[in-house]
């Protein structure tokens, strides 16, 4: 809290503070820029600036100058300082830029101490204030010194909180005051002590909040005007008050402007608050971050003290100083925090390289790390991973539903980020746990809106305590009541901040944006590395689709030569000795084995070259098919008598004709194979449509959602717990001999004509009860 | 003064054949047939491209397509760009019932392929209509087969 300087036209041009200052209730209706007094430890001379006579004096002027202020007006300075000064004061106004800015012009002997003399204009108007020189002997301070020094110090702080210390210390060890605070402003105008040097058996107010309108704009807007503001004897400027003689200037009427005057009288409300406090003295200087008031030094002594203008002056120059070096001390401050940032999701990333998001949550360093998150939840994969404090799972999916349609998580714009430090304003439903998710840093971290990261940050009231024991600060409410008071202030900025977290800091949300490009660039690696996988893996089967072609042909050569001189050993052998079987029946039976090999090589042949052609589709009518199937193994179906039943016409599905055909030839020749000649045996060519009922849940994941064929026979029956076997190449359930000796690629091939058009295959029976094999032509819906 | 054909030599077959059972088998089976023309045979591609220098007609080419050193559809193209060869029939009789083969080798201009069978039996079955076919059945162009 300090005084609240305003010029307010409403206001008469004769206000005083000490006539009507305890009607002011309202610290923004105070006139404090022309509060028509001055503090009593000095004295004011207004002068003409053009010939040098006074047209005002403070009050008190007697106890000074030995003469009322009222016998003063209208004298020629001379007659006061001594023409020597006043031809020095001559000089000093026409050489120096004096408007709005005081400096030290000479120091006055007088009775019972010097006085120094402060000069500065307001238009037409020269104002010399009068001060005792204190601390009398102390030399003035060595500036170069003292600004090399904290120059040094200030240059070398690694962090803004380490900068603003050390300039606390410089500023008290400058003006001896018992505390010196680097007040902060935040985004809402509110305040933090930010900083702090303190005499050492004082509590410390370090992290104390203050609501924005403690320190009102009117004050801000003159803190970048001046650049101190002392109050020597806080008590004794409120008792003693000295009115200007007269209160507006005789030449124009006008109120004295004293926004410049170290001695301008001070607001009641800040003497009642200081009061409250038991600060007998004060000095505030500003700290200004690019032409804006980014915080002050607020500087409190326990005794009344003397504030002369070497010690001011010092200490002006040091908050000149700390102002300049802010921003590099801030840009340090931020750019070790970004870099801590970074390094933490660098290792985050590098933790989870293997594409699994899930891993940013587990261990060290966590996605809290860095970012001053009291939870973090990462929706990915169709579920929810989380660290710290989170609200529930339906909150959360309730929150992120909302989230997701934000405009600013827009993806085609740079920065697909959402960010708000007051949650439950802009989502009410949030209010229910504002406690631990007041702040909202969001953003995708998928191509999509799908996966979302969510930062959480509390509500800072619960994050802010009392660095000290509040109950225990001295303070004695005075005619205002406790609003004037610390405890009160702190009381109204928790009102102010209800709901509302500490903001996200412009780093921040960049470096959330770099952990997001690292994630996007991981997954992409990740998906790329898959497609390169991918890639190997195609050519590796193309490779063995070759080789197997190959192979098969070259063993095919010399079985030929096989079986060409095993068929003449067994006409030689009839022709030698027509009696003896014996050397017949084995060529014979190399022959035969010849020819099974040939057949084997040739399925083989057939398998490999169904990866070589490519598939083309289109939507073909399967009962068409079926028939074509059925003419192609018209002999065997008439041999044993069986019949194709089909209940309903097939569908028509979009598919590679000849390749269904092979599939349906494949499947009926294995249920031609496989029948059981006791029974009337028969096979059935049917369909299952999504919608209607079937075992879908018994089924492979991948054919739930489209249509199944089948190919059904009463025969001899699986095995259920080989039925996943059975696709396999050279798989066979049964002897070589039994059931028409099939070669063992039959179903290998049906799988593998199925995969080609991104189906399924698979098989359903028991043992005596007849098999049915089902496959699919249609590859699952995206996303299922 | 034209030529009687019947009286004429009649004009050697070319047989591209790298494995010596398989050219048993087509001996064999010209010998079953009763095949008058002269049988010469080559192994490799790089035999049959020195034999299209000789300016030798042959009355057909049997042309198995796996050789040695190269494959078959070379030495297809090399008959077909060669002045002398370019309308002589050319009969693959190959292991390879592989789809692409029979694709890039009608293509490089072969007039009739046969896949080689298993059973010995039926290879000279299949020869001998071969034989028949090319050696009597069709009519050639006569008039650029004898120059």
């Amino acid at each position: 809290m300090t005084d609240s300087p305003v010029s307010d036209a409403a206001h008469p041009a004769v206000y005083s503070i000490k006539r009507h200052g305890t009607t002011i209730t309202d610290c923004d209706a105070e006139p404090v820029q022309t509060p028509g007094c001055i503090q009593p430890h000095g004295a004011l001379l207004v002068l003409r600036t053009a010939d040098l006579t006074i047209a005002q004096a403070s009050e008190n002027a007697e106890a000074f100058f030995g003469r009322p202020a009222a016998d003063l007006l209208d004298l020629p300075i001379a007659d006061v300082v001594g023409a020597d000064h006043a031809g020095r004061l001559r000089a000093f106004v026409d050489r120096e830029p004096l408007e709005g800015n005081p400096l030290y012009v000479l120091t006055l002997d007088a009775e019972p101490e010097p006085l120094d003399v402060t000069a500065h204009t307001v238009g037409a108007s020269l104002l010399l204030e009068f001060e005792p020189t204190g601390r009398a002997g102390a030399a003035p301070p060595n500036y170069y010194d003292l600004v090399k020094r904290a120059v040094g110090r200030l240059q070398a702080a690694p962090s803004l909180e380490a900068f603003c210390e050390i300039a606390a210390e410089e500023i008290r060890q400058a003006s001896g005051l018992d505390r010196v605070m680097v007040y902060r402003f935040h985004p809402d105008l509110s305040g933090e002590v930010f900083a702090e040097a303190r005499r050492d058996d004082l509590a410390s107010w370090l992290g104390l909040r203050y609501p924005a309108h403690d320190i009102p704009q009117p004050a801000r807007e003159v803190f970048k005007q001046i650049w101190v503001r002392p109050l020597p004897d806080a008590e004794a400027a409120e008792a003693g008050l000295a009115e200007m003689v007269p209160l507006a200037h005789p030449d124009t009427g006008e109120p004295l402007v004293m926004t410049h005057c170290a001695l301008r009288g001070p607001s009641v409300m800040y003497t009642e608050y200081l009061r409250n406090m038991k600060v007998a003295a004060t000095l505030t200087l500003p700290i200004r971050y690019d032409g804006e008031l980014w915080g002050l030094f607020a500087c409190h002594h326990y005794t009344p003290t003397a504030l002369p203008w070497p010690v001011r002056a010092a200490c002006e120059l040091l908050a000149q100083v700390a102002s300049l070096q802010l921003k590099a001390a801030e840009a340090r401050g931020v750019a070790e925090r970004r870099s801590r940032l970074d390094q933490a999701h660098d290792d985050l990333v590098r933790g989870a390289a293997n594409g699994d998001l899930a891993a940013l949550l587990g261990g060290t360093p966590s996605l809290m790390d860095g970012f001053e998150a009291g939870g973090v939840a990462l929706y990915s994969a169709d579920r929810w991973w989380t660290a710290g404090e989170v609200p529930s799972e339906p909150a959360l999916d309730a929150l992120v539903d909302w989230v997701r349609e934000r405009p600013e998580l827009e993806l085609r714009g740079e920065r697909p980020v959402y960010s708000t430090d007051h949650l439950s304003a802009e989502f009410g439903p949030a209010a229910a746990y504002a406690d631990i998710a007041s702040g909202l840093l969001a953003m995708p971290v998928s191509r999509s809106r799908q996966n979302l990261l969510l930062w959480l940050r509390p509500e800072t009231t619960r994050t802010v305590t009392w660095a000290g024991h509040p109950d225990d600060l001295p303070t004695t409410p005075g005619p205002n009541g406790d609003r004037l008071t610390p405890r009160r202030s702190f009381e109204l900025w928790q009102q102010s901040v209800e709901g509302r977290s500490t903001p996200w800091q412009p780093f921040e949300i960049d470096a959330a944006l770099r952990l997001r490009r690292l994630l996007l660039d991981l997954v992409v690696a990740h998906s790329e590395e898959l497609a390169a996988v991918n890639a190997t893996l195609e050519r590796s089967n193309q490779e063995l689709d070759a080789f197997a072609y190959l192979a098969s042909h070259d063993l095919k050569e010399p079985l030929r030569g096989i079986h060409k001189y095993a068929y003449q050993l067994v006409e030689d052998a009839q022709a030698s000795d027509p009696d003896s079987d014996l050397m017949r029946q084995r060529a014979e039976r190399m022959v035969v084995l010849a020819e099974r090999m040939d057949d084997l090589i040739g399925s083989l042949l057939d398998y490999s070259r169904l990866g070589q052609l490519a598939v083309r589709e289109s939507p073909e009518d399967l009962g068409a098919v079926l028939s074509e199937a059925q003419d192609m193994l018209f002999a065997s179906l008439h041999d044993t008598g069986i019949e194709i039943r089909v209940p309903r016409p097939l569908p028509t599905l979009p598919c590679d004709r000849v390749r269904v055909r092979e599939v349906f030839t494949n499947l009926i020749s294995n249920a031609i194979k496989y029948r059981d000649p006791t029974d009337n045996p028969w096979v059935e060519v049917g369909y299952a449509d999504p919608d209607e009922p079937a075992d879908r849940q018994q089924w492979p994941a991948s054919a739930r959602d489209v249509t199944a064929l089948y190919v059904r026979d009463n025969g001899i029956g699986l095995d259920p717990t080989q039925a996943g076997t059975l696709f396999q190449m050279f798989k066979r359930l049964h002897p070589r001999a039994a059931y028409g000796g099939g070669n063992g690629l039959g179903l290998a091939i049906v799988r593998k004509l199925v995969e080609q058009h991104g189906g399924v295959a698979w098989a359903e029976g028991a043992l005596g009860e007849g098999s049915t094999f089902w496959f699919t032509l249609t590859p699952p819906a995206v996303g299922s | 003064m034209l030529h009687d054909p019947c009286e004429a030599p009649p004009l050697p077959l070319l047989i591209a054949e790298d494995l010596d059972d398989d050219y048993d088998t087509v001996a064999e089976a010209a010998r079953v047939a009763k095949v008058t023309n002269p049988l010469v045979r080559i192994r490799t591609v790089a035999e049959g491209r020195e034999r299209l220098a000789n300016e030798q007609r042959y009355a057909f080419v049997l042309l198995d397509v796996n050789l040695p050193d190269g494959a078959g559809v070379d030495l297809v193209h090399a008959l077909r760009r060669d002045p002398v060869l370019r309308t002589t029939p050319i009969v693959v009789f190959s292991t390879s019932d592989n789809p692409r083969d029979l694709r890039d080798l009608y293509q490089a201009g072969i007039n009739a392929y046969h896949v080689k069978a298993l059973r010995h039996r039926d290879n000279l079955a299949m020869l001998s209509s071969i034989f028949a076919y090319w050696l009597h059945s069709v009519c050639l162009d006569e008039t650029s087969m004898s120059l």
